[in-house]
């Protein structure tokens, strides 16, 4: 047994070691309100992606698209889909963003400053949009977002995989990767595991992916128990 | 997915496994319509702050592609995977397709694309932003298995430069070593360090291989009378030529000095074992002293240590031909998708008696694999699955070796590809 334990000793203190210290993960918060007997939501404390300060002014468009659920007990969960894009112009140096939902544009607005556009994603507030049945009133309701950025459909995720199979085998790194063991992997990079990341939710059969995204569910609520706003 | 609570899902699926009535649908449809006729009523009520104005977005123009960041890397190679052009109108999905497709080879540890202003309002630069990876990479594997005695603990280590002379060449340097666990004075090592450069002087079909190896081994006779000390080694060479996308043939020649003619009829301990290269497989095995080495496969999988989908078949043969004898053997396995994040590999080797170096396995099995989740506490992992599986190998065609398998693969941030695992078996017949 003192064999044993001294085989199994070592993988297992090198799976700890691999393990690192692991970090709190928050995800945003979903406050709904009341607005002409609809129900609608702020999105505050987003989680957005680490490099959104950079990318907000590559001059290329930058795409958030909130996927938004009701759920009302008895029924089936209600889903409304919002896009907000933002793109810098390179010339007037101004920020214009757009929000969607459901294909309409709902508003628009430019702003100056990089820190005001993260301001605003750190308060998104999505317009009174959901009916709850009214046979279900006094029922408990529930919201639930996945807010996802730059997301990419499955079709081109589909096309870069296919280019990725196709292209990866002439140039192969390794004819010894035949094995799936370890065989010789190419270094790990950040920008591979951007891929990863894509492509495990691609794998899983997700019909969106991205890089990054963040979720929230608010608490159980009932609509009496809502803040109301001012109707327009 | 990022940020969702258990607790959120959990509430998420036992509301989905609400019941859905007619009427439930006629009125999900007034309430969409009358949401749409909401919603244009209720313009401006996301928190945007006043003055906001309409934005107009023009058709923008390529006016150049440029490249920073790269230093081995040529720009030509980093433009051939944007298909656009100066002077054409700017694709933003194009741009995204280049990025996923730069991010997915291994040269660089970071892609950014930006746009920067051209001569003229509506012309602009796109530039690529590079930041190379180190060409290094590691593997580590830590595997127990208590199969045929005597059981065994294997260590192997892999470390690699990928980018060699900044040319896309690869040195590996490969090391595994055996230790018997009932008897810790019998031990085993096998060294390779292999040349491979996958653009044989820039084509993108012909390949080559070159590597030496020394294999030594300390044995303690049950008799007494001391240890015994053996080791040599050897050298091979292969050309390969890729066939269409997915398919290979190799053709080469392994040299091993000082061989014992006679160790083909030695039993298995008493072999040297070699990390011998058969031109694309790199195994632990036997061989005679001068062997010409021919394999073919297809290998599709999508990811060489965590395939999701695809198929591989490996046929070779050793032919030495002063002894005039052939080994020749075939691998296949397919690996699809088995629900959410989990997968089935399903392997055969029904010929072959060696091992792998790096990923001991019996010939013929069925594992279950499943992606570990990389945040929290696994947020050293850049992507990991842990495996089970049951197998079996025919054993000089009137033995049945029955076992499994389990372990932890991972991709670490810091450790390179690591790999734990435990295979223990039983021989059908055998007396222990």
């Amino acid at each position: 047994m003192g064999i044993w334990a001294a085989a199994m000793k070592l993988p297992a203190i090198l799976l700890l070691v691999l393990i690192l210290a692991p970090r709190g993960a928050r995800s945003a918060d979903l406050k709904p309100f009341v607005q002409e007997h609809r129900v609608g939501v702020t999105i505050e404390n987003l989680r957005t992606p680490p490099g959104l300060r950079k990318d907000l002014v590559s001059g290329l468009t930058n795409r958030i698209l909130i996927r938004l659920d009701l759920l009302q007990e008895g029924l089936p969960p209600t889903r409304k889909v919002g896009e907000i894009t933002i793109r810098y112009d390179l010339w007037e140096e101004t920020f214009s963003m757009d929000l969607r939902f459901d294909a309409a544009l709902v508003s628009s607005a430019v702003f100056r400053r990089v820190d005001e556009v993260v301001s605003s994603l750190d308060h998104i507030k999505i317009p009174a949009t959901f009916l709850p049945d009214p046979a279900a009133r006094g029922a408990r309701l529930m919201l639930r977002a996945d807010v996802l950025f730059n997301p990419m459909d499955k079709e081109r995720m589909d096309e870069i995989r296919k280019w990725v199979a196709q292209n990866s085998a002439p140039a192969l790194s390794d004819p010894t990767n035949v094995r799936p063991g370890l065989s010789s992997p190419p270094p790990a990079s950040a920008s591979h595991a951007l891929f990863n990341k894509i492509f495990e939710q691609y794998a899983a059969g997700a019909s969106l992916a991205a890089a990054w995204q963040d979720s929230g569910t608010s608490t159980r609520f009932n609509l009496n128990e809502l803040p109301a706003e001012p109707g327009q | 997915m990022n940020g969702m609570t258990h607790s959120a899902m959990s509430a998420y699926d036992e509301w989905r496994r609400l019941k859905w009535t007619p009427s439930d649908i006629v009125s999900r449809k007034l309430s969409k319509t009358l949401s749409v006729l909401v919603l244009a009523l209720t313009t401006g009520l996301c928190n945007l702050p006043a003055g906001a104005v309409e934005s107009d977005a023009a058709p923008l123009v390529v006016q150049d592609i440029q490249c920073r960041g790269n230093v081995a890397t040529a720009c030509s190679f980093i433009r051939g995977h944007l298909y656009l052009t100066p002077g054409a109108r700017l694709d933003e999905n194009e741009v995204e397709n280049a990025k996923l497709r730069l991010s997915a080879l291994s040269n660089f540890k970071s892609v950014d694309i930006h746009l920067e202003r051209g001569t003229e309002k509506g012309r602009v630069i796109l530039v690529i932003e590079v930041a190379e990876a180190d060409p290094l990479s590691y593997a580590l594997v830590l595997g127990t298995s208590l199969r045929r005695n005597p059981d065994t603990q294997t260590v192997a280590a892999r470390v690699g430069d990928h980018n060699l002379w900044g040319a896309g060449k690869t040195l590996d340097l490969l090391v595994v070593g055996d230790l018997e666990l009932s008897h810790l004075a019998n031990k085993e090592y096998a060294t390779r360090l292999e040349y491979f450069d996958p653009q044989l002087f820039g084509s993108n079909r012909y390949f080559l291989a070159t590597g030496g190896f020394y294999s030594g081994a300390t044995t303690q006779s049950p008799f007494g009378g001391g240890a015994h000390d053996k080791g040599d080694g050897g050298v091979d060479l292969s050309f390969g030529r890729r066939l269409g996308s997915f398919s290979y043939a190799t053709i080469g020649y392994r040299y091993v000095f000082n061989s014992d003619p006679n160790a083909r009829f030695f039993n298995s301990p008493r072999r040297n074992h070699y990390l011998a290269f058969d031109g694309n497989l790199t195994t632990l095995t036997d061989s005679f002293s001068r062997v010409v080495l021919l394999t073919y496969g297809r290998n599709s999988e999508d990811d060489a240590a965590f395939p999701t989908r695809g198929w591989m078949v490996h046929v070779y043969d050793n032919w030495a031909p002063v002894e005039k004898q052939h080994s020749a053997g075939a691998e296949a396995r397919i690996t699809f998708p088995w629900g959410h994040g989990s997968y089935l590999t399903l392997q055969t080797r029904p010929f072959t008696d060696f091992n792998a170096p790096f990923d001991d396995d019996l010939g013929t099995s069925i594992t279950y694999a499943r992606s570990i989740s990389t945040g929290g506490l696994f947020e050293g992992l850049q992507r990991g699955r842990w495996y089970v599986g049951p197998g079996f190998t025919v054993i000089n065609h009137n033995h049945v070796e029955i076992g499994i398998k389990a372990g932890i693969r991972a991709e670490t941030r810091h450790f390179g590809l690591v790999n734990l695992y435990v295979i223990g078996s039983h021989v059908a017949g055998a007396s222990d």
